[in-house]
């Protein structure tokens, strides 16, 4: 989904580890992803009121009782925000671990093997890759029925083959790599190899590129949920809420809260991600070393 | 020794250029039949009953009825001979009938691309100018205040769901400020422009209907504009990340050496060599265009691809479905062969040995 | 016969995250036309950044002091505008690596012809028919369909003397000439000094010759400046310097070339300790902490730059004084 730059080299030199206040936007990604976190663990008792209850007065605007104000079934908004925060961060980050770990299996062993199981799996990876995610996400979603469990699904699909190519890419660059070879030579044994050499060089990227496609991931099921393939109703998730908000776009409150808790939500894992990417490449970091 | 200079000898697009390009375009063909095969399948997937919303419930009922459906689309034959059909179709351009519209999904297709292709050529058209603009000048005030608030943006913007911007800005152009028309490609009522692209802005232009240019091109301002919005982020990060590259380079401090002014030297020599990691990009922007086309086209009821694909997949238009994953998946593709060639062309390294 | 050009006071501090760092502390020079000026020096040692300071090529945020007197003007306190009507045309510049320095994408010709019409208003018929006489000045062979060709073409050796054609392409009075052949194999090295030689006699044209390498210095330098830690500590004429140094850096320099009639089992001589960092340059002389020769005012007085017996010398000690 998202593509990233790597640099190939036996031990990439991680750039230092800039302290804290030189970082502002590592340190906003995490103040406000942990945030997130602490708001859908304990949404219960943080939330006002029922998300499902449809017992306020519809339709009004922000005020002291409803600081979101209540969309047009009467509910309020504000708690509908909190719970939301269960369903797309969550899941999101579920289906991304998972892309990682089929991706990334796919491509280590289309690395390590080469030949056939690197030639076909790429063919699939290709054939992916050929379809723009949402309309992918859509076929898969409405073949396999509408749903949130069946839109991540279909998320994992179009996810998995971003893994697949970086570490292939990695494990084919760091297996030619002379530092591997030589430790080889050594008497060094594949397991051995495979940990000790290629696993570290593998771990940076593929984060920078878990977190990075984490964002992707909360916009894509947001997006699905909010063309009625994901969430289903009266469940409270933010892209839901947002299609209920295009639907009575007078009450612009209804809209426009969820779809700000989504905009801070990625913004976290961007922030995160850029900061982590510029970790590994500070050539072309933002606020990097820029002597040449 | 007077006299012009030799007749000139252009050097040959290297013959490993042309076989990298062939086997690219083989790689292409190749991808679209497997494509047309994922498509198979995942029509073959889909729970309908293909009798039932085709025939209309009474002859659906009927069970000679049902049987000469089945077998007139073959649908009673064994899953290889039915790929086999529906490839022969394909070669003649048949992709089925709409089980929504009742008309072939060829004509449907016929009618909705236009719309979809003139929000995406503008929308790639002001993100790709806003976007590399913006990214050359964070680039060359490196770490200045400037390149930290694009960086932000910059987030911000790929950070914002494409659906919630569209409604925003409905919201404020449309609704609050009433600026903007909400919906649909024209105005209620307005016949459109003599067809020649399907394009109404190229359309109008074309005959010199002025008004209907400018009316076009009105109800265009919103959904592209959103539409860019993302991509103009995108494309800032890369620029920037593809000129840092190459600002450093010794051919930059070169050419400066040689007094050649900064505008020729940022244009000529740092753009163009900043250029072929850029277009690397393009083949996502164009990804990202068809992704927020079909959020956008809902929001503002643009009557495209987006929403023709929308309605397929919600109501399980089996040959619509596939009819559209085909095109789309085919189109992708040929983009990104295009940049391929694109690659060539900016890049002599490429093309000439 | 007035210099061609002049340089004095040359002070160059560049922007560091821990503040402005002294790359050049003090640098006096005068280049003399038809004159083969060489620079030598360690890296690091500041002889670069003099020479990108006199076309304000510095990164951003640096800061130059000093005059630099060249064709009536002082080159540092030209305007950007000004500054470009020089670059390029009166003086040009020559870089390390021509893989790099020479723009991949853009056709030999047009890096030849872009600078040349722009200053000296040619059309681009005239430009190209004088771009193939360069061409064939510094003997590349097919100079017409080399025009169309890219560098990548060509080989490095070739690559470097495109390089030094586009340098001379507006008839300069002075070629910088920054280390023009550490990137080349050595069996190209000389082809290429050989060529520098050349076209200084024929075109009167001086050539700051800025190099680590004292062999490249032997073969063509009229003269020869020996940098450290961003000042000059002696200059003299090329002969005279290279056979009977008097400072102790430029005597352990030439201590630490191994020579090819020594007896097999001869260490190599390395200079003990390293160059010092710019914001590590130590208080007096700043080799002292290196130098056998130190004594006590080494330590706290920094040696001017000295005219003695027909050279410059910054040193307090003279140790070699007697040896002839």
């Amino acid at each position: 989904m998202s593509t990233i730059a790597f640099r190939t080299g036996a031990r990439r030199r991680a750039g230092k580890l800039r302290p804290a206040w030189r970082q502002p936007l590592a340190v906003a990604g995490i103040v406000i992803a942990a945030a997130w976190l602490v708001v859908a663990i304990f949404a219960p008792l943080i939330a006002p009121y029922d998300p499902l209850a449809q017992t306020f007065t519809p339709s009004q605007g922000p005020t002291g009782a409803h600081l979101f104000g209540t969309d047009e079934l009467g509910r309020d908004v504000l708690s509908r925000v909190i719970f939301g925060s269960r369903v797309s961060v969550p899941i999101a980050l579920l289906l991304v671990t998972l892309a990682a770990l089929i991706g990334g299996l796919v491509g280590a062993l289309a690395g390590y093997f080469r030949g056939i199981v690197d030639g076909a799996s790429m063919r699939i990876v290709d054939l992916v890759f050929a379809f723009p995610p949402i309309i992918l996400a859509m076929v898969v979603a409405a073949v396999l029925g509408r749903g949130l469990r069946n839109a991540a699904l279909a998320i994992v699909v179009v996810a998995w083959p971003s893994y697949a190519r970086v570490v292939r890419g990695l494990v084919l660059s760091v297996g030619d790599s002379e530092y591997v070879q030589s430790a080889r030579l050594l008497g060094s044994s594949a397991r051995r190899t495979l940990f000790r050499d290629v696993l570290p060089n593998i771990a940076g990227p593929v984060l920078v590129l878990g977190t990075l496609d984490l964002a992707n991931a909360i916009l894509l099921l947001s997006g699905l949920s909010f063309l009625g393939l994901g969430a289903q109703p009266p469940q409270a998730e933010w892209g839901s809420m947002v299609a209920d908000g295009a639907q009575y776009f007078q009450w612009w409150w209804i809209g426009t809260f969820p779809g700000l808790a989504i905009f801070t939500a990625v913004l976290a894992f961007n922030f995160l991600g850029d900061s982590l990417r510029d970790l590994f490449d500070p050539q072309t970091a933002w606020g990097g070393d820029d002597r040449r | 020794m007077a006299g012009a200079p030799r007749a000139r000898r252009r050097p040959r697009p290297s013959s490993s250029f042309l076989r990298f390009l062939l086997r690219r375009a083989v790689a292409l063909v190749l991808l679209a039949v497997g494509i047309t095969l994922v498509v198979f399948v995942l029509t073959q997937l889909v729970p309908s009953n293909a009798a039932a919303t085709n025939l209309g419930e009474q002859a659906a009922a009927d069970p000679a009825a049902v049987a000469a459906f089945k077998a007139h689309y073959g649908l009673d034959k064994p899953l290889p001979v039915r790929y086999w059909l529906y490839l022969q179709h394909l070669a003649q351009g048949d992709l089925g009938q709409s089980a929504l519209t009742h008309d072939a999904v060829t004509h449907d297709l016929g009618q909705f691309i236009p719309a979809t292709a003139e929000l995406a050529l503008y929308s790639i058209v002001i993100a790709a100018f806003f976007g590399i603009a913006f990214g050359v000048v964070a680039a060359m005030r490196r770490n200045r205040p400037v390149d930290h608030v694009l960086r932000v943006a910059s987030l911000g913007g790929i950070s914002m769901p494409t659906f919630w911007i569209a409604l925003v800005a409905l919201y404020l152009g449309f609704f609050k400020l009433g600026w903007f028309p909400g919906a649909e490609r024209l105005d209620p009522g307005v016949l459109p422009p003599p067809h020649r692209t399907g394009l109404y802005s190229i359309d109008a232009l074309l005959v010199g209907r002025w008004g209907l240019l400018v009316q076009a091109l009105h109800h265009l301002v919103l959904p592209a504009l959103v539409l860019a919005a993302f991509n103009v982020s995108l494309l800032t990060r890369y620029t920037r990340s593809a000129v840092l590259e190459v600002v450093g380079n010794d051919y930059v401090r070169a050419a400066r050496a040689k007094g050649l002014p900064e505008r020729v030297v940022v244009t000529r020599y740092i753009l163009r060599a900043a250029l072929p990691s850029v277009v690397t990009v393009l083949g996502l922007v164009f990804a990202n265009v068809l992704t927020g086309a079909v959020l956008v086209e809902k929001i503002f009821s643009w009557p495209g691809v987006g929403q023709y694909a929308y309605q397929a997949a919600v109501n399980l238009d089996v040959p619509a479905i596939a009819g559209v994953s085909l095109f789309v998946a085919v189109v992708y593709i040929v983009v990104n062969f295009t940049v391929d060639v694109l690659y060539g062309v900016i890049d002599p390294r490429i093309r000439v040995r | 016969m007035s210099a061609l050009l002049e340089v004095e006071g040359l002070r160059v501090r560049l922007p560091t995250p821990t503040g402005f760092a002294t790359i050049v502390d003090g640098v006096d020079y005068r280049v003399e036309p038809a004159q083969v000026f060489g620079v030598a020096g360690e890296s690091g040692s500041g002889k670069t950044v003099s020479m990108l300071a006199l076309l304000g090529l510095l990164p951003a945020g640096a800061v130059v002091e000093g005059r630099a007197a060249f064709g009536g003007q002082d080159l540092l306190r030209l305007r950007s505008r000004e500054l470009r009507a020089v670059s390029g045309r009166d003086i040009g510049m020559v870089f390390q690596d021509p893989m790099t320095s020479l723009h991949p994408m853009l056709s030999v010709g047009r890096q030849l012809t872009e600078h040349v019409r722009r200053h000296l208003g040619l059309g681009r018929h005239a430009a190209t028919q004088r771009a193939v006489e360069l061409l064939e000045h510094v003997r590349i062979p097919d100079p017409s369909s080399a025009l169309h060709a890219y560098p990548h073409q060509f080989s490095g050796g070739m690559r470097q003397r495109i390089a030094i054609a586009i340098a001379l392409a507006c008839g300069p009075r002075l070629l910088i000439a920054d280390e023009p052949t550490t990137a080349l194999d050595v069996t190209v090295q000389a082809g290429i000094l050989r060529l520098l030689d050349a076209l200084r006699r024929e075109n009167e044209l001086s050539v700051v010759l800025i190099t680590h390498d004292l062999a490249v210095m032997s073969a063509i330098a009229d003269c020869v400046s020996i940098f450290y830690a961003g000042r000059v500590v002696e200059f003299g004429p090329r002969d005279d310097l290279l056979q009977h140094p008097r400072h102790p850096y430029t005597r352990a320099l030439l201590d630490a070339l191994p020579h090819p009639e020594a007896a097999r089992d001869t260490p190599l001589v390395a200079i003990q300790g390293t160059p010092p960092t710019p914001q590590q340059i130590p208080d007096g002389c700043p080799y002292h902490p290196r130098c056998p020769y130190a004594i006590d005012v080494c330590t706290t007085h920094d040696p001017p730059l000295a005219q003695v017996d027909g050279r410059r010398l910054a040193c307090h000690v003279d140790p070699f004084d007697d040896v002839e």
